[in-house]
């Protein structure tokens, strides 16, 4: 047979520049993980400057590492391997390049607006709308030259790393758009056009789906390419990668609100969310037991290749991490780990050891093939390997024990039925010396981070002067022909294929109509799409349609304009990263913080403030549980009103001038979402908000404080914690401060 | 892993990549099944059947604790001035009223009750009474126009009575960085002998 060659080059710089702002921002991203856990040993390390403090600087860690880090990789590890599982370079040079110089672009915007305070406020979804955009775009940018790729291509058939990569960029793009809805107020805020309990549920669907599409489906689509390929081994089983990639994509979807058990969500949602996760157990295992047991017959290479040592690691953790995770949702369980640091140690079980050790073992694996240069040094990545392994048993064993501990303390009553932990600080001071381990252990990972950085520098070093460019060859597409033979049926011995049932049920055991999936890329996209949307439908519809969900209060009203300017400094700060405001239904929670929250209390919260994490105490009803002066002098220094508080202090917010000016856009903004404000109320805003701010101040003023406060933020601030979960208690519409009520 | 190798090898090849046509292993497929029936089986149980929801737990929970709670008011017997200075006596219902003070009422009284925000408790002088029924009412009811809670909203009902007695222990304590007293001077002693010595209140 006679068939036209075609010849072609892979595109590898940009696969190079990728892998460069992989390391450069891991380190930076790592780096500002380590700040924040030095920060929760002790405050000092705030520093007292406002664009570290840890409120802005943790939004800053995780985006670094997910979106940055995690990020480049997935892109670096996708444009080497796509190339070449589809024998063809990638459709544009420029598009590639806008994708690279574009996503870099969104980092540095990152890094600038979250440190500024500039943030959403909805976790892993902080930045603010303009950038929104730009990452809509990219990430359109990004899909284009995928598809186009794939038209382009030289192979019949899609391998399985390639069906993870459709399914995260299918998916990301739907949780990126829907979770990102919102009406902006100015240049740098805007409110999510949810609110309370739906805001909640979105964000959590794309919290959930961000770790499993962003995080999971690409890493496992690097884990098909890059570990056969290092261990030169087949893959264990075509057919468990068929059934564990549509089972992973359909379920995952379903599992978001496990991170709203006991919350004021319907539990009808939470239910389900526990079962999906116990569901998606298996389908997780599966692309552990097909990484793992892809290296059967090659575990004498494990021993000496540092590359393989990374894979079964990172493949381990995620073992364990997808183990746990249906073990975390199951509601008895999560009544202890929830708000604790046990959901930090799961977390970083799964970044540290599984993301983290992936990328490492890709990069040190992709070195000499882009640089053209053998690997500087196996020995520094072997003790790179053992540094880094240390460093995450070092972070994850203790803060498995904090979380447990802290977890116990706040549950554990006396035998007069009070708590017996009811000062909050004693059970974070209990967990100081896990904090400074955890240090120890992230300081050691990050180490690790550093050799790799350098032997990557060193072996570009010995690149060669100009880089050779392969010229592969490979035949032109061939038409997609349905094969007429299929393979010989164990049935047709029998004769039992007559019988029409059983040819079929022979054709889907064997996997026949995924082959011819297979081969059509585009009908393949839509059936993810098709997977992830609809499962997705389920839990959306009902949540947003059930009246029943969110039964109304009455005594509930919008913000004042002065609260809802101390609630954007609130968002702003961060405080969410450290306190929650969700009481749940929890004898240990109602003693210690008062009534348990209702749905009906968070119509007017856009965005939510639920928070996921209680580094401090809830604040839902902090409201008229302390006096204004308290407030003032614990924002300013906390330790001095709490001893041993590890909350940062915030004294800017007692010289830094309230924006009056901005209130009106903010209220502008709440009523095109549907808040009730009369167009009066939006006139005088400002009036109504210095007027509230003014009797704040004085009766500071009275108890020795001194006078000029009306016009800092401080006041704004304090009149959003008063009013915080006092509605429940008041009289419906009783004349409310400043005249907000309806 | 003990599972059979067939190990047949597919004919396809991606960039050098091979797959086995392995099939599943059992223990995997049944450790899936098992999860939906689990799931299958959940709803009915918890949400239709004896399980009961988180809501029911709660009230379950909360059901247990008024009872306790009732048995130690009725065995608390009438609360008066006796009763509160009896409680102030007690040595173990002090340690705890002690613990109780650091965590709620530290924040504005001073560590000492030496008092910060909120007046100094270990002088003699009370902006609403000395008498330990109107210490033990002030607890309870709170002066929320000025920032004191009403704790007995707050607290079980025997820790009031307890907060109380420890106030009195707080007495004369003389702790460093005293606030100023504010208030009436109030004098057991005087009190009991004859009304007249409480005369000179605004001082
Ligand atoms: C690093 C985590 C952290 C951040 C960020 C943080 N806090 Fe705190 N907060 C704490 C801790 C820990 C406590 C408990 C100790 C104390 O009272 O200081 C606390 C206590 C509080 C309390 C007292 C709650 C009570 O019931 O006693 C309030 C009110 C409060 N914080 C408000 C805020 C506000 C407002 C912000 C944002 C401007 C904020 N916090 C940011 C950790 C934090």
């Amino acid at each position: 047979m006679n068939v036209q060659m075609e010849s072609f080059v892979y595109d590898d710089k940009v696969v190079r520049k990728f892998v460069l702002a992989t390391v450069v921002w891991g380190i930076v991203g790592m780096l500002a993980g380590l700040l924040a856990a030095l920060q929760l040993a002790d405050p000092l390390f705030n520093f007292e400057i406002p664009w570290i403090t840890f409120g802005r600087l943790r939004p800053l860690h995780t985006n670094a590492v997910i979106f940055a880090f995690a990020g480049n990789a997935i892109f670096a590890g996708v444009y080497y391997s796509l190339q070449r599982l589809l024998k063809t370079r990638m459709w544009s040079d420029l598009l590639s390049n806008i994708n690279f110089w574009g996503w870099q672009l969104i980092i540095v915007a990152a890094a600038i607006t979250l440190p500024l305070g500039i943030t959403q406020s909805r976790e892993y979804a902080e930045l603010e709308w303009p950038i929104d955009i730009a990452i809509t775009l990219i990430w359109v940018v990004f899909a284009l030259n995928v598809f186009m790729t794939l038209k382009i291509r030289r192979e019949r058939h899609l391998y399985v790393a390639i069906w993870f990569y459709l399914a995260t960029i299918i998916t990301i793009a739907i949780l990126h758009i829907f979770n990102n809805l919102w009406v902006p107020a100015t240049w740098t805020d805007s409110y999510s056009i949810y609110a309370g309990v739906q805001d909640a549920f979105m964000q959590w669907w794309y919290g959930h789906n961000a770790v499993g599409f962003l995080l999971t489906t690409p890493f496992l689509g690097l884990m098909y390419y890059y570990m056969p390929k290092a261990a030169n081994r087949p893959v264990f089983s075509y057919k468990l990668s068929i059934l564990h990639f549509w089972t992973l994509i359909f379920i995952y979807i379903w599992a978001g609100p496990h991170h709203l058990h006991y919350t004021a969500l319907p539990e009808w949602a939470s239910t389900l969310g526990m079962l999906f996760s116990v569901m998606l157990w298996m389908p997780s295992w599966g692309g552990m037991l097909n990484g793992l047991l892809t290296l059967r017959g090659a575990w004498h290479k494990v021993a000496e290749d540092p590359i393989l040592k990374f894979f079964v690691v990172a493949v381990t953790f995620y073992g364990m991490s997808t183990f746990e995770g249906p073990l975390l949702s199951i509601k008895k369980v999560n009544y202890l780990s929830h708000y604790t640091d046990w959901t930090i140690a799961h977390v970083h079980a799964g970044a540290l050891g599984w993301v983290g050790f992936l990328v490492f073992g890709m990069l040190y694996w992709l070195a000499p093939r882009i640089f053209q240069a053998e690997l500087w040094s196996k020995k520094l990545s072997e003790v790179h390997f053992w540094v880094g392994t240390i460093g995450i048993l070092l972070y994850i064993v203790p803060i498995y024990a904090a979380g447990l501990t802290q977890g116990l303390m706040w549950l554990t009553f006396d035998d007069a039925g009070r708590l017996a932990y009811p000062d909050f600080v004693e059970t974070t001071q209990k967990l100081m010396p896990m904090y400074w381990a955890r240090v120890v252990g992230g300081g050691l990972y990050i180490t690790g981070t550093l050799m790799c950085a350098w032997n990557l520098l060193m072996t570009w070093k010995r690149r060669p002067a100009t880089y050779e460019q392969t010229v592969h060859q490979a035949p032109a597409l061939a038409p997609n022909v349905r094969p007429t033979v299929e393979s010989p049926s164990d049935l047709e011995a029998s004769g039992a294929h007559v019988a029409n049932v059983a040819y079929r049920l022979e054709y889907f055991m064997k996997a026949r109509w995924h082959a011819r999936w297979e081969a059509l890329p585009f009908f393949f996209s839509l059936m993810v799409a098709l997977a992830v949307i609809s499962a997705s439908l389920f839990e959306i519809i009902p949540t947003f349609l059930i009246k029943s969900n969110v039964p109304t209060i009455s005594s509930v009203t919008p913000y004042t304009p002065l609260e809802l300017a101390g609630r954007e400094i609130y968002i702003s700060e961060g405080c969410y990263n450290c306190h929650s405001q969700m009481v749940r239904p929890i004898r240990a929670e109602t003693e210690r913080y008062g009534e348990y929250s209702k749905p009906g209390e968070f119509v007017y919260d856009h965005p939510f403030q639920w928070g996921s994490r209680r580094i401090g105490p809830d604040l839902h009803r902090v409201g008229g549980k302390y006096p204004d002066l308290w407030h003032l002098r614990h924002m300013k220094d906390p330790e001095s009103i709490t001893p041993h508080s590890i909350m940062p202090p915030f004294p800017w917010l007692l010289t830094e001038d309230l924006e009056y000016e901005k209130i009106p856009k903010f209220m502008l903004a709440m009523k095109r979402l549907g808040v009730p404000y009369d167009q009066g109320e939006l006139d005088r805003a400002i009036d109504y908000a210095r007027a509230q701010a003014k009797g704040i101040a004085d009766g500071l003023v009275e108890q020795g404080e001194t006078s000029g406060l009306e016009n800092k933020k401080i006041v704004a601030l304090i009149a959003y914690l008063q009013r915080l979960g006092t509605d429940i208690k008041k009289e419906p519409a009783a004349g409310t401060p400043a005249a907000v009520s309806h | 892993m003990s599972m059979p190798e067939k190990d047949k090898i597919l004919d396809h090849n991606f960039d050098g990549i091979q797959e086995y046509d392995n099939p599943l292993p059992r223990w995997w497929v049944y450790i899936f099944w098992a999860t939906i029936v689990f799931a299958v089986l959940y709803v009915p149980y918890y949400h239709f059947g004896p399980g009961g929801t988180v809501a029911d737990e709660y009230q379950a929970a909360m059901k247990e604790y008024y009872e306790q709670q009732s048995a130690a008011i009725l065995a608390m017997g009438e609360i008066n001035d006796e009763a509160i200075v009896t409680f102030s006596r007690n040595e173990g219902a002090m340690e705890e009223a002690k613990a109780i003070f650091r965590s709620k009422c530290m924040a504005c009284h001073g560590m000492f009750g030496e008092g910060q925000i909120g007046p100094n408790l270990t002088d003699p002088y009370w902006i609403h009474g000395g008498k330990p029924t109107d210490i033990y009412r002030t607890i309870h009811d709170g002066v929320v126009t000025k920032g004191m809670l009403a704790w007995g909203n707050l607290l079980p009902p025997a820790d009031v009575v307890k907060m109380a007695g420890y106030v009195l222990t707080l007495q004369g304590t003389n702790p460093p960085n005293g606030k100023a007293p504010e208030g009436e001077l109030y004098q057991p002693e005087a009190e009991a002998e004859g009304q007249q010595a409480a005369s000179a209140g605004d001082e």
